[in-house]
């Protein structure tokens, strides 16, 4: 017998005795064993798929979160005299000191000797600073959505970066204001619209005696950019004679400083508007047309259509057409230009309003008085589609009983 | 069968069960012996297979394919039971047998045969059974193995080799290498 007959042998011995020592086996208990643990492990699965997606969408939540902390400006936060500051607590000051207010944005106030202010309000573009009586300095760090307001008695000043100082004295109903850098706006009792006032100018309003004063105490650098920088000292003084402020552009503006007399624009501010036309007229109204700002041509044509000048106003209109194209100025005397034209012209300027401020402030009357301009032309089909346009964007709108009323015609 | 499996039919995993189980839980016995982890092994082949039926390509292959995954299974089970006896700093002839075998002529020979198995490394113990004492081709066994077949070939020749060699030495078995009889054994 070879030696791989014998080992073949023995392979043969041992598959036997594997074969006989075989153990018994229980099926049925291994079967249902084996079925349950699947059962388990299913429910395991699933479980995890449903942990595995609040995982996911908990991550996805925390990355939102974390997106909105970062992108979301923080609420700003103020110091006074170093100590953290209280929203609504009124600060007051002796008269031979002041208080430094600094704000987490980056602005400084000061609230000067013999003042009484709070901070009414902190948001997470600005404050709203309230002056009860005397005098802050401001400097307000500029943001391109800042959201400041110092309000003063009845005034109200709208920053978004400047240098300023507010004085207010309730007693004589005197308010002052003086701007260094930047720009501001003011609103207050009597005024028709809000108030600009340059880097450079000081805006006095003497309520008792119905007195408002404009005027330039610093000069300014012709791309209007400021004469000071950082807070100026309280006692500092202007550096030329104070003179009232014309707002013409372009070459006029050189002759801001020191102009004697009050300019149209001046006087439009005012309230004069014949007065302002006329100082207009006398001076050379086609340099203004073609050298003045898109803002003060408006203030021009509103100044001559309350003088009952309806040339003027058309030429001052069309002006800021023609050289403010796509502007949104363009679009308002656009507008203007439909109030004060026949039906069928102002229909094709209120077109042109819708078309090319479709969201601008005036869009919803301007696409009322579209209808009515269709209307008067007997353009009834005209009129039909844009009271359909009409209801579509307004329906609640002022003009919405006219739309449905052409609509039902 | 595969088909409904992958379709998660009802029954279809007891089917599965009931047709192969036989030949999974013999072919484990073989590749290990009398061992208490029996069951267990075989519930794991079972588990495995239902969870990963995706993974089979050839459903035709469906037994060698239960096959493979036992192999693999038992593999891992016999390093980790020497790598727990290896940590237990006890030599391997001196642990207790887990299951008890009846002192026959048979039991004899299935002792002695796992004694020498448990000496030779897995990939060896594991070809040796599957293509001596299990009768698959070459071809099969490598794949089951998870290996070529020239590597299978390499590691059932060592295999052979210490297997007879500690056979020559082991009287319960040597006579039958001596070419005694089996009348004369016992």
């Amino acid at each position: 017998m070879t030696l791989d007959e014998r080992r073949n042998r023995l392979l043969r011995v041992w598959i036997e005795s594997f074969e006989h020592e075989l153990p018994s086996f229980d099926r049925v208990r291994g079967r249902n064993r084996l079925l349950e643990a699947q059962r388990s492990l299913e429910a395991r699965m699933e479980r995890r798929r449903w942990f595995r997606g609040g995982f996911f969408a908990a991550a996805a939540f925390a990355v939102l979160a974390l997106v909105i902390r970062i992108a979301w400006p923080q609420t700003t936060t103020f110091t006074v005299a170093g100590q953290p500051g209280e929203v609504g607590e009124w600060l007051a000051t002796s008269t031979t000191e002041s208080l430094a207010l600094d704000f987490s944005e980056g602005t400084h106030v000061a609230l000067e000797s013999g003042s009484r202010a709070r901070v009414e309000q902190v948001g997470r573009r600005g404050a709203r600073v309230e002056i009860e009586r005397g005098a802050i300095k401001a400097h307000v760090t500029h943001r391109p959505d800042a959201g400041w307001r110092f309000a003063a008695g009845p005034f109200e000043v709208v920053i978004t970066g400047t240098n300023l100082d507010v004085n207010w004295n309730p007693d004589e109903g005197k308010f002052e204001l003086s701007v260094q850098r930047g720009s501001v706006l003011v609103r207050g009792p009597n005024m028709r619209s809000p108030q600009e006032v340059r880097a450079g100018e000081r805006y006095r309003v003497d309520i008792k005696n119905n007195k408002t004063e404009l005027e330039q105490v610093t000069p300014t650098s012709q791309d209007g950019s400021d004469a000071a920088n950082g807070l100026a000292p309280t006692s500092a003084e202007p550096t030329v004679a104070p003179a009232p402020v014309s707002r013409p552009s372009g070459s006029e503006n050189q002759g801001r400083v020191g102009q004697a007399a009050p300019s149209w624009l001046a006087l439009e501010r005012s309230g004069n508007y014949a007065e302002a036309l006329a100082v207009a007229e006398r001076g050379n109204i086609s340099k203004i047309y073609q050298s003045a700002q898109a803002d003060d041509l408006l203030h021009l044509a509103e100044a001559a259509r309350l003088s009952g000048r309806p040339d003027v106003e058309r030429d001052s209109l069309r002006a800021c057409r023609n050289r403010f194209k796509g502007t949104p100025a363009a679009a308002r005397a656009a507008y203007y230009l439909g109030r004060s034209s026949g039906a069928r012209e102002a229909a094709q300027w209120f077109e042109a309003y819708i078309r090319e401020q479709p969201d601008g402030v005036l869009a919803r009357e301007a696409a009322g008085r579209l209808i009515e301009s269709y209307q008067r032309a007997g353009n009834a089909n005209a009129a039909r589609q844009a009271s359909t346009r009409y209801l579509a964007t307004y329906p609640d709108g002022p003009h919405a009983t006219l739309a449905r009323q052409v609509l039902a015609q | 069968m595969v088909r409904a499996l992958r379709a998660a039919e009802p029954g279809a995993a007891a089917r599965l069960y009931d047709r192969h189980v036989d030949g999974v839980y013999g072919f484990i016995f073989r590749l290990l012996g009398p061992d208490a982890e029996l069951d267990d092994l075989v519930q794991e082949v079972f588990a495995y297979a239902l969870s990963f039926i995706g993974k089979l390509r050839e459903p035709a292959a469906l037994q060698s394919w239960l096959m493979g995954i036992a192999v693999g299974r038992v593999r891992s089970y016999i390093r980790s039971r020497r790598r727990r006896r290896w940590l237990a700093f006890l030599p391997t002839n001196e642990l207790p047998e887990p299951v008890v075998v009846r002192d026959d002529s048979h039991a004899e020979v299935v002792r002695e045969v796992c004694a020498i198995l448990d000496r030779l490394p897995a990939d060896e113990r594991i070809a040796l059974v599957v293509h001596r004492v299990e009768g698959m081709s070459l071809s099969e066994s490598a794949t089951a193995c998870g290996t070529s077949i020239s590597t299978f070939k390499r590691r059932l020749a060592r295999g052979e080799s210490k297997f007879f060699a500690h056979a020559e030495r082991r009287p319960a078995l040597a006579s039958w290498l001596a070419g005694r009889s089996r009348h004369d054994a016992e």
